[in-house]
């Protein structure tokens, strides 16, 4: 019953922010459905992914939507009766085909029950952490370096426009009184993935989230540039690093020694945490 | 109740799909493009639900995760880009 509650109004939030013609009204629309989605992500079980989700996909997204809302003017594109028509027609004949498709997928075990398996050899006790950093690193070192070459790219268009703010001063004192109990429960979150729910890009995203609203009260980091360039690069440099040492002693590119794997994941994390936080701090921001 | 989270992400990435070829300004794109992702990873985690396991299946919960991270950093490049066209324009 729940589910049925939370799934509709996921989709009537999602269609008012679709439909809607004023665009801050589909802004804050998105970040509802965000949040939604979030608490969808809870009800199956997928924990570490509504805390980015909550913090990422609904808040930071959303502050990003209201930047732009408030920049950019109001110009219309030109959609012509034809580009609708052939919208419409991909739409409908894509809904058909997964409509056939989708009743078909089955219930079984797929790579999971492999990675329970193998869970004592990763270093790690929580299944999302030992496949995010030990079995799919692969996967995981290129992400960030996705993110990481994307907010570089955004710092090379050079804009000099102002983040969105509020001016309120009960916020910015606020902001000041947080920050420190932000920092050391994402730094506790962090830790937590080693054997729970948590791990390096949810205390990340928490730490972004909790900077944004510093930032949102207009108030400045008291960091040099050149240190936050520095934490910024830090989470692929030291992760291509570490890569690389223990290829050099011959265990192969991102594979760890069984005895000094925890170790090794944990200082990982730390600078993925660190450097994911100040990307999307940056990524609000949109200049250093 | 799986069937249910198929059938709602389908929903989702059908409208979206739909809304980001015709919408008329970016802004609306950009939140079409959001929506459509959310959509593909209520698939992702509704199939990693799907299973004889007692837990969900691991795999697509990391694969989710690193996909939010990267759909923000996306959004927030598009931000920048559009905000650089208007500048252009002036």
């Amino acid at each position: 019953m729940l589910d049925f509650a939370l799934g509709i109004m996921l989709l009537s939030s999602a269609l008012v922010s679709l439909h809607s013609k004023d665009l801050m009204k589909s802004g804050v629309f998105f970040l509802i459905f965000g949040f939604l989605s979030g608490l969808i992500w809870v009800r199956l079980e997928a924990f570490d992914v509504a805390l980015v989700e909550i913090i990422l996909g609904s808040a930071i997204t959303g502050f990003l939507i209201f930047k732009l809302v408030k920049g950019s003017k109001r110009r219309a594109l030109r959609v012509s009766a034809f580009t609708k028509a052939w919208a419409g027609l991909v739409s409908l004949l894509f809904f058909l085909f997964m409509l056939f498709y989708l009743p078909t997928i089955e219930r079984q075990d797929r790579v999971g029950r492999l990675v329970y398996e193998n869970l004592h050899k990763s270093g790690v006790e929580s299944a999302v952490n030992a496949v995010l950093l030990n079995f799919r690193g692969y996967d995981t070192l290129l992400e960030v370096g996705v993110i990481t070459l994307a907010i570089f790219g955004l710092l090379a268009l050079e804009l000099k426009r102002e983040a969105y703010h509020w001016d309120n001063p009960l916020l910015q004192s606020f902001s000041k009184l947080l920050l420190p109990f932000i920092v050391f429960f994402s730094l506790y979150i962090t830790y937590l993935g080693t054997f729970s729910v948590g791990g390096a890009f949810q205390g990340g995203a928490l730490l972004a989230g909790g900077l944004v609203f510093f930032a949102l009260a207009k108030q400045s980091l008291p960091l040099k540039k050149s240190l936050i360039l520095l934490f910024m690069a830090t989470g692929l440099g030291f992760f291509s690093l570490v890569g690389l040492f223990y290829a050099l002693l011959g265990y192969g590119f991102l594979t760890y020694p069984l005895k000094l794997s925890t170790l090794t994941l944990i200082f990982i994390e730390l600078s993925i945490w660190i450097s994911t936080a100040f990307l999307l701090y940056t990524a609000y921001k949109g200049k250093l | 109740m799986i069937g249910f989270y198929y059938f709602l992400s389908l929903i989702l990435v059908v409208v979206s799909l739909y809304y980001f070829i015709v919408a008329r300004s970016y802004v609306k794109r950009l939140i079409s493009v959001n929506i459509l992702g959310s959509g593909v990873f209520l698939f992702f985690v509704a199939t990693a639900k799907n299973t004889t396991m007692e837990n969900p299946d691991p795999v697509p919960h990391a694969l989710v995760l690193t996909g939010i991270v990267v759909a923000v950093s996306a959004t927030a490049i598009a931000v920048a880009l559009i905000l650089y066209l208007n500048k252009e324009e002036r």
